[in-house]
Parts: structure tokens; sequence; C-alpha cells
């Protein structure tokens, strides 16, 4: 059992105390993986707060069946996703709501052009390839966890993963030229 | 030169066919049999292992991307909504707050429901009613047929029928 899973289900036992060192430990993880998904930072912080609470509200039925950051991943990307479906849909009703995505004076100077582009484009590619890259390249999990993350085979992870990749290098290239 | 066009076609051919495999290879992520044969890919196509080198210096370009920090603001936010989502009344009260029409909802409810009770007992009343009304009409409507005449007439046929059974000796059944 991993110390994550440790200091979780010492939350689950009523510790509070665990919940801020879960917090400390994974707040940047979960920010940037949900600013990655997103490429909106309002929102981020919006999903970010959602998905601790559902970590400190959940702790009661928590079972140390995975590992704990792959629980903790599949209730951010899920909520990623949806707040996504919600942005995608009152983008198609409200065309200002788009000028939302755009990255802040701040994370302009922390972004250069190339990694403007890089965002822009794994924030155009379908939610399960999207969601394999980022927990493959920025989470290093391996395809099992993927897999449990999306509820999907292993051999669809090397699939989705690939595509991906097939995708962002063509994208890249186009943006290069 | 006609043979290396071929070879080269060949190569392209099968890293088309094995790019899943190529990226996989770059995870670590194959079993021992498949990665024998990626490796041989790889030797014996530069196309093969070019396609590896960019997956590779993509994946090194992605990880190079830097990490915002959340705001410090973000703590105290989580904390406050979890205080809120701990405690019931809290929870009732953002409930209201997400239907606020949640009111009107339940009040049509309620009206719904005593609407439909009325209803129910009051067909039920009446129709218990109408049947014993269908009862009392029905006996007026019998006696009010039977009119003193025919009462008159009924009982002169009774007396001729006893007067031919007494004559001819035959018994009607009409008593005597």
């Amino acid at each position: 059992m991993d110390e994550d899973t440790k200091t979780m289900l010492r939350l689950k036992n009523g510790d509070r105390a665990a919940f801020d060192e879960l917090y400390a430990r994974f707040k940047i993880r979960i920010y940037n993986y949900i600013f990655r998904y997103l490429g909106n930072r309002y929102s981020s912080e919006d999903v970010t707060q959602e998905v601790f609470v559902r970590m400190y509200t959940s702790a009661k039925s928590y079972e140390p069946t995975a590992r704990f950051s792959t629980w903790l991943f599949t209730i951010a990307t899920n909520l990623a996703i949806n707040e996504h479906h919600k942005t995608r849909h009152a983008e198609m009703f409200d065309d200002n709501s788009a000028q939302d995505n755009t990255l802040s004076t701040e994370e302009h100077a922390v972004f250069g052009n190339m990694e403007q582009n890089l965002l822009k484009i794994i924030g155009n590619l379908p939610e399960n390839q999207r969601t394999a890259l980022l927990l493959r390249s920025y989470e290093g999990m391996d395809y099992q966890e993927i897999a449990a993350v999306l509820q999907v085979s292993e051999k669809a992870v090397k699939s989705l993963l690939s595509r991906a990749r097939e995708n962002v290098l063509h994208e890249y290239k186009n943006a290069a030229m | 030169m006609y043979y290396m066009n071929i070879k080269t076609l060949l190569c392209s051919i099968r890293v088309y066919f094995s790019k899943r495999w190529i990226s996989a290879y770059s995870d670590g992520a194959l079993d021992r049999v498949t990665r024998t044969k990626v490796i041989r890919l790889l030797e014996q196509c530069p196309e093969a292992k070019a396609y590896l080198e960019q997956l590779l210096r993509l994946d090194r370009t992605i990880k190079a991307v830097p990490s915002l920090m959340p705001p410090d603001s973000l703590k105290q936010k989580i904390d406050s909504a979890i205080i809120n989502s701990g405690s019931p009344a809290m929870q009732n009260r953002r409930s209201a707050k997400a239907h606020p029409h949640a009111w009107v909802y339940i009040l049509s409810s309620v009206f719904i429901v005593i609407a439909a009770i009325t209803l129910t007992f009051g067909i039920k009343r009446h129709g218990h009613n109408a049947r014993q009304s269908e009862t009392m009409f029905a006996s007026m409507d019998m006696y009010r047929h039977m009119d003193l005449y025919e009462h008159m007439d009924m009982i002169e046929h009774m007396k001729e029928v006893m007067t031919v059974d007494r004559d001819t000796g035959n018994n009607s059944g009409v008593v005597k």
C-alpha cells in the first residue's frame, strides 16, 4: 500500500490533517492536469476545488482497490470532461464565452509560443486521446492505470496514445510550417 | 536503385502499420516478443527510427511545458466548501439554491395530491348516492305506474277468473 493510500485511509477514519497532506501533495498535479485539459485558468480553479471537495466527501466510501492517485485522477478526469461539455455547450449558444479560453498575461509569461501551440493542439484532441496523453506524459501513469481511469482496456490505451501522438505530431508540423 | 526504392517503400508500409507498436515501445509497454520485433524493425528501417525519435522529442517537449501554481486562495475556498458540504442544513440550503423554484414544484405536487383525493372520494360518494337514488326512483316508478285504476282492473280480472273456474270446475290457481 502506497503512502498516499495510507493517508487517504487516515482521512477516511476522520483525520482532518490527512486531507491537508493530500492537498499539499496533489494540488499542483491536479490543477495543472485540469488546466492542460481545459486550457482555462478560471474553470481549472473551480474544477480543482470540486475535485478536492469530492475527495473529502467521498472519503467514507473510499476503498483502496487501486492506487490513490488513480482514484483521484479518475475524479479529476470525470469532472474535467463534465466541465468541458458544459463549456462547449455554452459556446454553442454564446460566442463570448469562447474568449475565456485565451491565456492570461501571467500565463503568456510562463508559456512560450511553442508551449502555447502545444497546449492548444492537445486541447483539440478527442477527449480519450487527450486524457491518455496527459496522464502518460505528465503523470507518468502506466497503461494499466490509464485504462482504469478511462475504464477501457489496455489495448485501447495503446491505440489511444498512438493516435494522440500521431495527431499532435501532424498538427505540430502544420503549425510550424 | 530500383531495389533500394522497393526496400524504402516496404519500410514505409511496415512503419505505417507498426506506429502503435513503436509508440508503445517508447513507453516501455511491450511484451518481450513484440519488443524484439520492434527492435528488428528499428534496425532495418531508418524511417522507423526517425519516427521513434519524433515521438521521444514530442514527449520531451510536452514534459517541458512549465507547471502553473494554483492560487493561494484555492485552499480557503476548498475549506469553506467542505465546511458547507459537511452541514446537512447547508446541503439543504444549497439544494434549494440549486433549484430556486423548488417550492413551486412542492406546492403543485401537494395541490395535485389533494385534488386527486377529493376527486376519488367525491366520485365514490356520488356513485353510492346515485345507486341509492336509482333504487328509490325505480320503486317510485313501479308504484307510480300501478295507479288506482290498475289495482281495480286487477281485482275485477281475478273475480272473473274465479267465476269461470267455479262454473267450469277448473282450477286456474287463483286462491279462493
